[in-house]
């Protein structure tokens, strides 16, 4: 088994090196002086420059940023009270309903994407923000549902009676049992949304107008175009925010298991 | 009565928002596909089975043929790279597992055209995977989406895998099947949701991200979802582009019905009671 084991971890090394591959060669270039991507001509940091002084870029992050936190807020505020008033309920709606907010993750994103804009411009909505809003929220709600609604299945229903019997009004029951007892799930489900939100090309590219770009959005219409070195600096820059990101979450892990 | 009441209230956003935003507009979509284009790229309420008769001619169906065979290969390509790996991560030692789902997390972070611009940078003839040659054509093509998918497969397999212990591959060991008999009806059946499910996430967006083609196809190279962005962006043919979607609607639904059907456990036993008959 020992011999196995060792063969086992070569492997998922191998596929952790493909995996990261991309992203080391994206860190190495944007520190390259040159405009060809491929050959080394000198340290640099001038594509940091550029990419910071782009008004369209920084306008197209803050939009990216503004458009995941509402919609996974407002997904949460969808999905936390009817997770917790279908928790050992089937009747006939309550079914359909839990198949139904799972369509938008089950359909390729292309079709989503397709549905709203038809949609959309029958209602005669405004072709931006609220649109890109309406269109990310639906799937968020997915994912935040089912994380808070597995949760709410290992909650102890004795938890929430003894809560009522000892005169707390359902409002401040919500508040300082269920929402406590839930939060982690109602938090990853919320992080796995925005993370959703923040890369998503192929529904924002149909729901948004003229003037409303994505992160996502600008960086395939510059690819598209042609060579720009200043994607290798944003490729550094959200990899130093995801490795923060993800050890201050360990952080925090650690101190609330001690 | 009254606290039922009130939890029927609590549920009512939800119930608004899944009638309006997605019942109503892919019921929309689908009447839509019936519908007339006028020549000034409106839409005319006038009843036709045309865009649906196109779709099962010429280039359509071509490119939607080769769209299926690519999402095949990219499915068969991401097994057999991505089961092993979400077995193996589920067998490792949990410091190792932490590790590896991390390194397979953070790259999740960053945004995916960004990486697959890193990609674009090493076929670059002048790139560190230059050598290979294949930047603007079919393989470029398949690699870039085994890449894009193969997080998903080996999550799912992770995740299932991670459940079962390894006992009953043991005990197959220990009275008597060899290593691929024990791996055939012991592991291979406890994991195949997580290998089915990983198998519906990477063949669904197989027919549909276009922006990959686009990206490392050179234009010659189209997938379903491109003729959907073709007829939205470009042809401005709506009720098509509708009626391209409610097909490949379809055939999403049928395959995760088909997946869900599937139940491994009862398909082994019947394997086995086959093979039990014989001598």
């Amino acid at each position: 088994m020992k011999k196995n084991t060792k063969a086992r971890i070569a492997y998922l090394l191998f596929i952790t090196f493909l995996t990261w591959l991309p992203i080391i060669v994206g860190v190495i270039y944007s520190f390259n002086s040159g405009r060809s991507a491929g050959t080394w001509s000198g340290f640099s940091l001038k594509w940091y420059a550029k990419l910071f002084r782009d008004r369209s870029m920084i306008s197209a992050f803050s939009n990216s940023i503004l458009l995941g936190v509402s919609s996974s807020l407002l997904a949460a505020v969808i999905s936390v009270p009817a997770a917790i008033s279908f928790r050992n309920r089937s009747s006939t709606v309550v079914n359909l309903t839990r198949s139904a907010l799972m369509i938008p993750i089950l359909v390729p994103d292309i079709i989503l994407g397709m549905v709203f804009l038809a949609f959309f411009r029958l209602l005669d909505l405004p072709f931006g923000m609220l649109t890109l809003i309406i269109a990310h929220t639906s799937f968020s709600i997915p994912y935040i549902y089912t994380q808070v609604s597995a949760r709410l299945a290992s909650m102890d229903d004795n938890l929430i009676a003894a809560s009522r019997v000892l005169g707390a009004g359902p409002v401040r029951t919500f508040f300082e049992i269920t929402l406590p007892y839930i939060s982690p799930a109602l938090l990853s489900g919320m992080i796995l949304s925005f993370a959703m939100s923040f890369d998503d090309v192929i529904i924002s590219i149909f729901v948004t107008g003229v003037n409303v770009n994505t992160l996502p959005i600008k960086v395939y219409t510059q690819v598209k175009t042609g060579m720009t070195p200043e994607v290798n600096a944003l490729c550094t820059v959200m990899l130093a925010v995801a490795l923060i990101g993800i050890s201050l979450s360990a952080l925090i892990k650690r101190r609330y298991s001690k | 009565m009254k606290s039922k009441k009130r939890s029927i209230y609590s549920a009512l956003p939800l119930y608004l928002f899944t009638l309006v935003f997605v019942l109503l507009p892919i019921l929309y979509a689908g009447f839509l596909s019936f519908m007339t284009r006028t020549d000034t790229w409106a839409v005319e309420y006038l009843f036709t089975l045309k865009n649906y008769t196109d779709i099962f001619s010429g280039i359509y169906l071509e490119t939607f043929l080769k769209s299926l065979r690519l999402a095949l290969e990219v499915t068969v390509i991401t097994v057999l790279i991505g089961y092993p790996a979400g077995l193996f991560i589920a067998g490792v030692s949990p410091k190792w597992q932490s590790f590896f789902l991390t390194a397979q997390m953070v790259p999740f972070w960053i945004n995916s055209i960004v990486r697959l611009y890193s990609i674009i940078i090493m076929l670059r003839s002048d790139g560190i995977l230059g050598f290979l040659h294949i930047l603007y054509t079919y393989p470029a093509v398949v690699a870039a989406m085994v890449y894009a998918v193969l997080p998903f497969m080996i999550y799912s397999v992770y995740s299932c895998a991670v459940k079962l212990s390894e006992s009953g591959y043991e005990a197959a060991r220990i009275l008597g099947a060899g290593k691929a008999r024990a791996f055939l009806d012991i592991t291979l059946p406890m994991t195949a949701k997580g290998l089915l499910s990983g198998i519906t996430f990477s063949f669904i967006p197989a027919m549909g991200l276009f922006f990959i083609p686009t990206l490392f196809g050179g234009g010659k190279i189209l997938v379903f979802g491109n003729l959907i962005e073709d007829q939205l962006m470009k042809v401005h043919n709506l009720p098509f582009a509708a009626a391209l979607s409610v097909f490949l609607m379809i055939l999403t639904g049928a395959i995760i019905a088909v997946t869900n059907r599937l139940d491994p456990v009862e398909i082994t036993r019947r394997r086995s009671h086959r093979q039990g008959r014989k001598p």
